[in-house]
């Protein structure tokens, strides 16, 4: 693997990203609505000391939640489906690059303009709120931010193996859309319908919320974001007590990580190593 | 050089490519021959390290299966259907020399070369099919590799520009560079290469230089002669005698076969015996016809 | 009952013999300076005569008080008493005593023996005024003293785990005490019990366990006080006639606890006024009322940005919420154990609560919605019957639950509550809308570099 290699693949990734008309309506509607989220509930804003930034902050969370899965997921699974589906795969690989070079300039140049994506959203939001004169700290915000990228970055690895597994863009397309619903939606559904009917403990919630990515990014974003864990019910006050809450972040932080190797290095072996040829 | 060695590639049951073994020389240009479904591009495929195979095949020495990328990167390729990103041309072609790590330019210099050089700024999707395989053989050719693989390069082309590409392709086999391509038409055979590769079902049947290819399949040149009618008898069996086939009369004239390429063999023999000939058309065998002679010669 | 009724006859008594006022103030005085004649408090108090003032200059006392006369004590350019990290600074054991203008420090930190900045121990109608305590175990201890006055002191503990720390108030069998003014922060709690016709005003109170401890102490006032980021506002008990005006609870969020302010077995409560923000759980009502015939009238409250805006444990009746403001609680209302409440009022005269989350309209612009308010989400009634999974706020599965709700009313749960005049606009006071402070420098710059950083490698990636 040349590092060299690695980034002209993921300089290239890159542009097409910034040319793809989805990915630019994405960051527009991904800035925008965090903006507007300041003005939706100015109450939030203008009780100056009392509400700042965390709040706003909670708003974005909710709204990360939302984009950031589904721009990943779907970015991530027509990433080599696409490639092959056009053709431009093979040809690619006639020239002198290692299909692990590939794999790894690919998820590197979609994953960049995502994050940065995420960091204007943000960004804007936070002058907003500054502006308006918006307390609260702001080291919090930007650590918000970064979860974000380890959410987009996992999300991403979850595209990548849904992408080596598909020859078709669109039916790599429709499981994307599907995880996401899973994700953001069915799985916690399935949780909590679970919790209920099995009449499950503090521990046992805990421990299924922890299998969603986007469940640990939350939680763990209501930790980073301020001394609010008990808005997290008995569970967050029972991990808290139990682990600590730098114990508590560093988990959620391990679960991020393990999402986002596990499914990369799931995708990586299968690309480059199992399914080695491209006819 | 590249030396294919017993080289069987299997999709499943079918044998795409089954126990080809040839050389090419530094600096010899030859060619692969066979319809469709041959096994010629699962062959480029697997020299590309494209596909896994049993067998072994190098290219400049070093082991494909070993070292995929160091022997990709002595080799120019140019598709069967080439396909790109839609990007500006200019710039597909920066990000391939980027790549392979060549001069700055040099993507210019190659597309000026191969006549693309006005569409610079166009995006690949805007390009013409003979445009965009003028593109792939200007990439093929940046990092100005050793070797060129070239997955029938003609297919697209008119006339006009397949004159020029030919030419394109003959200047480079001129510089010393070694050149495998696959091909459907003889004429381009007999311009470019020293020697034919012939496959029928993934297997090497012949590996001639291409003028003993007609031979080698018992193929003969087809000639259509005229003599005044009067002469009819006498020619026919005057041809006969000397072992010419005649297939038979059509008007004044007589379709006749002649082997090993000697087309002037029947016409010496009707002029020493002082018939006259009115006229005559040479037909040379197509690809059809040798593609025939293969399917004779496998069964 | 009978022991209060005792310590305010004794207070009375103690009134008529001194004077009938709370500041004494006749005798002689004795100067105290560091420089001398007389260079020691104690020795002051020694030679002193009960209703001698003893005027002390600025300079440092490290000295430990009784003061077993009625003395008055006032501090001359901020003189410092130093107890020396060990016991109780000062003790005031004379009714109608007065301490004016000290910086009092140093109390020892064995809670087992209260040791205590200023203490008084039947001292009826002492005035502790203008003091200042620092590093003091607990602040001002009132003892069987009724009709105190405790006014503009400055009250700051020893910053230490707050298993360790003592009250910053104590009132204990002191009826008739007023509290005003103070400033206290760094302790763990104000205590008032058993002290009754009690008024607190204008304190603050800040950084401790409970902002207000309070139980078995009736027909009390609080007015204008703030009490803010402790682990609970305040929690009250075993009471009745309380009223609170214009009170802030602000930003108390114990874990478990985390009260704007809390009620058990609490009667007749008057509550009016109050800004309750940012708190765990704004108003938590236990068993209140208790009796049969009381109903606690809680109106014109701001009850904003609270994870929850009011707590109810099962079955509590006889609460009329009017014309309160309910804004942008995470959950404007739980019942414990999940249900719907019953017996409580929400609106009277044709005139509810305000609500943030009101999805109505007013067509004849009295201000009144026309659709009654119910409270009716299905992740709510979930999590209070399943607390566990609060877990899941803020998840899009939670919104996507309520949508469910309203898509399949099958699933729609009982309403709560509902307030049938709901109001549309909001009684936020217009001096808490502060918008527009000053910009923070820190934020706008991390801020700006969050965006020009994507916007310049973007410019970058579309040069080369």
């Amino acid at each position: 693997m040349e590092i060299r290699n690695i980034l002209i693949l993921a300089g290239k990734e890159t542009r097409e990203s910034l040319k793809n008309r989805w990915f630019v309506l994405y960051t527009v509607s991904f800035s925008v609505l965090a903006v507007l989220i300041l003005s939706i509930a100015p109450g939030r804003n203008e009780i100056t000391g009392i509400s700042g930034y965390g709040r706003t902050a909670a708003s974005l969370i909710n709204l990360v939640l939302l984009f950031v899965p589904l721009i990943a997921l779907i970015t991530g699974s027509i990433s080599i489906s696409g490639e092959r589906e056009n053709g431009t795969l093979q040809y690619l690989l006639s020239h002198p690059v290692t299909k692990a070079e590939v794999f790894a300039g690919k998820f590197l140049g979609i994953l960049v303009p995502i994050c940065f994506s995420i960091s204007l959203g943000f960004g804007l939001a936070g002058i907003g709120v500054a502006l308006r004169g918006g307390s609260g700290d702001a080291a919090e915000f930007v650590l918000t931010a970064l979860l974000s990228w380890l959410l987009a970055a996992s999300l991403l690895s979850v595209g990548f193996v849904v992408s080596v597994f598909s020859r078709r863009a669109s039916k790599a397309i429709g499981v994307a859309v599907f995880l996401w619903l899973l994700i953001i939606v069915l799985g916690d559904l399935g949780i909590m319908g679970t919790a209920v009917a099995m009449d499950l403990g503090i521990k046992q919630v805990f421990a299924l919320a922890l299998l969603n990515p986007a469940e640990v990014f939350k939680i763990a974003s209501v930790l980073v974001l301020s001394p609010r864990f008990e808005i997290l019910g008995p569970v967050g006050v029972y991990a808290v007590r139990t682990f600590g809450r730098e114990g508590v972040i560093f988990i959620l932080l391990s679960v991020m990580a393990v999402w986002t190797v596990i499914p990369f290095a799931c995708a990586f072996l299968t690309f480059s190593i199992w399914r080695r040829e491209e006819s | 050089m590249i030396e294919i060695k017993n080289v069987t590639k299997s999709f499943g049951k079918l044998k795409a490519v089954d126990s080809a073994s040839f050389r090419v020389e530094k600096g010899e240009a030859v060619s692969l021959l066979g319809s469709n479904g041959a096994g010629k591009s699962t062959l480029i495929k697997c020299i590309l390290g494209l596909l896994d195979y049993s067998g072994d095949i190098a290219v400049g020495g070093i082991r494909v299966k070993d070292h995929p990328k160091e022997a990709k990167s002595l080799i120019g390729y140019l598709p069967q259907e080439p396909l790109f990103y839609d990007m500006r041309t200019l710039d597909i072609v920066r990000f391939f020399a980027r790549l392979r790590n060549v001069d700055e330019g040099r993507p210019a210099e190659v597309l000026d070369k191969v006549g693309l050089a006005e569409h610079s700024s166009k995006y690949a999707s805007e390009l013409s099919g003979g445009m965009r395989q003028r593109l792939s053989f200007a990439i093929a050719l940046l990092s100005e590799p050793m070797f060129l693989i070239l997955d029938e390069p003609t297919s697209n082309l008119d006339a006009h520009a397949r004159a020029e590409f030919l030419r394109l392709i003959k200047d480079y086999k001129e510089n010393g560079k070694t050149v495998i391509f696959s091909s459907h038409r003889l004429d381009e055979v007999d311009y470019l290469a020293d020697r034919a590769v012939l496959m029928k079902d993934g297997r090497v049947v012949v590996d001639e230089e291409p003028h003993r290819l007609r031979q080698t399949l018992g193929l003969g040149t087809k000639m259509n002669i005229a003599v005044p009618d009067e002469y009819a008898a006498l020619a026919a069996s005057a041809l006969s005698g000397a072992g010419i086939i005649v297939h038979g009369r059509n008007g004044r004239g007589f379709l006749v076969e002649v082997k090993g390429g000697d087309s002037l063999h029947p016409l010496r023999e009707l002029m020493s015996r002082d018939i006259p000939v009115l006229g005559f058309s040479v037909e040379e065998p197509t690809m059809e016809n040798i593609l025939e002679g293969a399917d004779r010669d496998g069964n | 009952m009978t022991k209060c009724f005792l310590s305010y006859l004794y207070a009375i008594a103690v009134l008529t013999l001194s004077g009938a006022s709370v500041v004494p103030a006749f005798g002689t005085t004795i100067r105290v300076s560091p420089d001398g004649p007389v260079s020691s408090i104690a020795e002051a108090i020694n030679s002193a005569s009960p209703g001698d003032t003893i005027s002390v200059e600025g300079g440092v006392y490290h000295e430990r008080i009784v003061v077993d006369k009625t003395l008055s004590l006032t501090g001359v350019n901020n003189p410092v008493i130093d107890g020396g990290g060990t016991g109780t600074v000062i003790e005031i054991k004379a009714p109608g005593s007065a301490l004016k203008g000290f910086t009092v420090r140093g109390s020892g930190s064995h809670l087992s023996n209260e040791d205590t900045g200023i203490l008084l121990d039947t001292a009826g109608g002492t005035l502790i005024e203008g003091n200042r305590l620092t590093d003091v175990l607990f602040g001002i201890y009132i003892k069987n003293s009724p009709h105190t006055v405790i006014r503009g002191n400055t009250i700051r503990g020893k910053d230490v785990q707050m298993t360790e720390r003592g009250d910053g108030i104590r009132l204990w069998y002191s009826s008739g005490t007023k509290i005003i003014d103070n400033d206290i922060s760094v302790i763990r709690d104000l205590v008032i019990w058993w002290s009754s016709d009690t008024l607190i005003k204008g304190n603050v109170v800040e950084e401790g366990r409970y902002g207000l401890h309070y139980m078995s102490s009736n027909h009390n006032k609080f007015e204008d006080n703030v009490f803010r980021n402790n682990y609970v506002g305040g929690f009250l008990m075993y009471s009745v006639d309380i009223q609170f005006y214009r009170n802030r609870f602000v930003n108390n969020r114990g874990v478990g606890t985390g009260y704007g302010i809390g009620f058990k077995d609490l009667d007749d409560v008057v509550a009016s006024d109050n800004l309750i923000i940012d708190n765990r759980v704004g108003i938590f009502l236990d068993n209140s009322p208790y009796l049969v015939d009381s109903w606690n009238k809680i109106s014109d409250n701001v009850i904003a940005f609270n994870d929850i805006g009011v707590s109810f444990m099962p079955s509590i009746r006889r609460n009329a919420f009017h014309e309160n403001s309910f804004v942008d609680n995470d959950e404007q209302v739980e019942v414990r154990g999940g249900g719907q409440l019953a017996g409580n009022e929400w609106s009277s005269g044709g005139s509810g609560n305000y609500w943030s989350d009101y999805i109505g309209y007013d067509e004849n612009g009295d201000g009144i919605g026309e659709i009654p308010y119910t409270s009716e989400s299905l992740f709510e009634s979930l999590i209070d019957a399943k607390p566990e999974l609060r877990i899941f706020v803020f998840s899009p599965v939670a919104k996507a639950i309520e949508l469910a709700s309203r898509a399949f009313p099958v699933i729609k749960p009982e309403p709560k509550l509902t307030d049938e005049y709901p109001r549309v606009r909001s009684g936020i006071p217009p001096g808490l809308r502060t918008g527009g402070g000053e910009p923070s420098a820190k934020l706008i710059i991390l801020s700006l570099s969050m965006v020009a950083l994507p916007l310049i490698f973007y410019a970058y990636m579309r040069k080369s």
